[in-house]
């Protein structure tokens, strides 16, 4: 199968097989380069064969990973932490990851078409809705205030438009990827 | 128990919950006390309700609801028949008029008397009785501000900056920092205003500002016969947005002779207010020279471990004997200071995106340890973080032989740290532990602001070489994720490009109040 992987700012191809074996050698290729790895998933552990090293297995150390997907939106966002052998410092990586279907590249048209949501990126109680159908929103300003964890956190609109639906009240409780505005198209 | 006590505690009812609760039952147990846990509905599941004797449920998610409802929580004291009360840190714990209905309740409350906790809740009448004890406090006014002619006579005295502080405030509110004599009117009449509305106690008072001090702390241990000690100060100038982030005991800031002068006026600060069990006397530092009284925190704190570390005495299982009327049997010249310890607060926030909260489901949890390792937590794998209440789930505690050894061993140990499922302050705190100016210990309160730079690069800077291998492991983990059904993806929708929604949309969070 094959996956895009997004991060900082550049795309990688990732191919690897539809299952992953448990412990076992297996080849993959990332932007047409192989590489043969073994995951370890009791321990989480991702092992790489290092041809610098002849037959020693280089291991990544998972340390932490959040994913979030959003209800209605293709890519996950995977968000991980591992500590690589021999690095001094631990890989903290923000990764978009999507399904790569050959042919299918471009969906631009159908994207622009898709109505403008702004969703919830945490699971809170709506404090304060601050804009109302019809409103004209400039970048910067604030939607919507979400208390969670005894913090209030400000929903900022980066970008401006005009709201066409506000699809919560106030006193309401969202969680991650729930439809907060709705932007009229532009 | 070596000495039978007079009144021993039998049931411990503990108002609190997450890690501290643990905690608590932990040093109960230790005694042969029997524990009952409160939980509200959201926290069903937690690690406290399992560990506990017994449970009582408090109908509802928030904490006023919950944890803050002194009703709900003397009814369930009267239920369990609990013959002692610990509140733990945060929610009622330096609740003075909760502290006298627990009394009330016919039940003791593990802490100072209610007596000494109003005394030490109000800031200028703790002020005025530190320096009738000969404590330094900060330069500025004695009794609460008459006017604003008042004020501009003090300001003469102490200059400027200056900041104006609610006389009953508290958890960063109430306080205003005034830098020109032309802003003294209306900064006093908002604060007048503030004070007013959010305290009910319109009284202000004012205190020469210093910018980005030394947060120092002094720990102190009282039993009910007047008899007390101290275990030394702790350093936790690493904060953000007045959020405490690493603490450390002791302080490189002050030496021997310092430590054994601040220390000393904390237990006659202490003593004057006529103070038992485990408390907190706070020190704003401009120089090892200037150390300025702040206010008594009258509860067992957050970062109490580190003084734990040091000492080798376990301060929650004092908290429990003090309160059944034993006396210590130990003097300040039996207490040694042995190596150093640090703590890191593992919160689910992501340091990348501004530490944004992070409520969820931790799938996957391992813990380090090995030598001089300790983790206080109420984590497990499966666990759901409930997003009503505070946002830490952890403490990581090492100790060393010295400084540099617990600074090393913090990095081994954060190596080891595993959470799947929610983003966590661990990756801030290993930025932290690398830090040229954390190393070499000159930080202050203003530290993680000066290094805003710093901590982007730290997270931001994905060495080349080990792009392919995170790209790698990001396709890995969506396989497996997809194959548990934690996630799904079709191909439908597979090859449409990124959202640009979630990028137009971004979040800012504040701390509402404190603990």
């Amino acid at each position: 199968m094959q996956w895009k992987v997004s991060m900082t700012g550049k795309d990688r191809l990732v191919v690897l097989p539809d299952t992953i074996p448990d412990n076992v050698p297996f080849d993959a290729t990332i932007d047409g380069r192989s590489v043969q790895l073994r995951w370890q998933r009791a321990t989480r552990a991702l092992f790489i064969l290092d041809s610098k090293v002849g037959t020693a297995w280089t291991s990544l150390n998972l340390r932490t990973k959040s994913v979030s997907k959003f209800p209605g939106e293709s890519d996950l966002a995977v968000s991980s932490e591992f500590l690589p052998a021999g690095a001094k410092t631990p890989v903290i990586m923000d990764a978009t990851v999507s399904l790569h279907i050959p042919g299918q590249e471009s969906r631009a048209g159908a994207a622009a078409k898709k109505p403008k949501v702004v969703r919830s990126q945490i699971t809170g109680k709506v404090l304060k809705v601050l804009v109302k159908a019809g409103a004209t929103v400039n970048a910067g300003d604030t939607l919507v205030i979400i208390e969670a964890m005894k913090m209030e956190n400000r929903v900022l609109a980066t970008a401006g438009g005009v709201v066409d639906t506000v699809k919560i009240t106030e006193g309401e409780t969202v969680s991650t990827g729930a439809e907060l505005v709705r932007f009229k198209q532009s | 128990m070596s000495t039978p006590t007079k009144r021993p505690i039998k049931r411990l009812l503990i108002a609190n919950r997450g890690e501290i609760a643990v905690r608590i039952i932990r040093a109960a147990r230790d005694l042969g006390i029997e524990t009952v846990a409160l939980y509200s509905d959201a926290d069903q599941y937690s690690l406290h309700v399992k560990l506990a004797d017994y449970s009582v449920n408090l109908p509802g998610n928030t904490a006023v609801d919950t944890y803050l409802n002194v009703p709900k929580i003397i009814a369930a004291i009267k239920e369990s028949k609990a013959d002692a009360v610990h509140p733990g840190y945060g929610f009622l714990s330096e609740n003075a008029d909760f502290a006298d209905a627990i009394t009330n309740a016919g039940a003791k409350f593990v802490g100072p008397s209610a007596k000494a906790m109003r005394l030490m809740g109000d800031k200028i009448e703790a002020k005025r009785l530190m320096k009738a004890h000969k404590v330094t406090c900060v330069p500025g006014s004695e009794n609460p501000l008459k006017d604003v002619e008042d004020l501009r006579r003090h300001a003469q005295d102490i200059g400027f900056p200056m900041i104006l502080k609610a006389s009953a405030g508290g958890g960063g509110r109430g306080m205003r920092v005034v830098r020109t004599m032309d802003d003294l009117a209306e900064s006093f009449a908002a604060c007048t205003r503030e004070a007013a509305s959010y305290f009910g106690n319109p009284a202000v008072f004012c205190e020469r500002y210093i910018e980005n001090p030394r947060h120092i702390e002094v720990q102190v241990l009282f039993d009910e016969h007047g008899n007390g000690v101290h275990l030394f100060e702790r350093d936790c100038s690493v904060q953000r947005r007045h959020q405490k982030l690493i603490e450390e005991a002791p302080s490189l800031f002050l030496n021997a002779e310092q430590r054994a002068e601040i220390g000393g006026r904390a237990v006659v600060a202490a003593k004057a207010a006529g103070y038992s069990s485990a408390g907190t006397i706070e020190f704003i530092c401009e120089s090892p020279e200037r150390v300025y009284f702040m206010e008594m925190n009258t509860r067992i704190q957050v970062e109490h471990t580190v003084s734990e570390e040091i000492s080798g005495i376990d301060l929650v299982r004092w908290q429990l004997l003090v309160a059944s009327g034993e006396p210590l049997p130990f003097k300040q010249e039996d207490i040694q200071l042995r190596g150093w310890a640090i703590e890191a607060r593992i919160n689910a926030e992501d340091p990348a995106k501004g530490f944004l909260p992070s409520p969820g489901r931790v799938n996957q949890v391992r813990f380090p340890a090995g030598p001089g390792v300790r983790v206080d937590s109420h984590l497990y794998p499966g666990y759901e973080i409930p997003q009503f209440y505070d946002s830490m789930v952890a403490k990581l505690i090492v100790w060393g032989q010295t400084r540099e050894i617990a600074m090393d061993r913090m990095l081994r140990a954060l190596s080891e740290f595993e959470i799947d499922g929610v983003p966590t302050t661990a990756k801030f705190h290993e930025a932290v532990l690398r830090n040229p100016i954390f190393r070499a210990g000159t930080m202050n309160t203003g530290f993680v602001e000066s290094q805003a730079e710093y901590f982007k690069k730290a997270f931001s800077n994905v060495p080349e070489e080990h792009q392919d291998h995170a790209a790698l492991l990001a396709a890995i983990l969506t396989v497996e994720d997809q194959k548990k059904g934690a996630v799904t993806a079709t191909t439908t929708s597979s090859a449409a490009p990124k959202s640009l929604w979630r990028e137009r949309s971004r979040l800012e969070s504040t701390r509402r109040g404190g603990v």
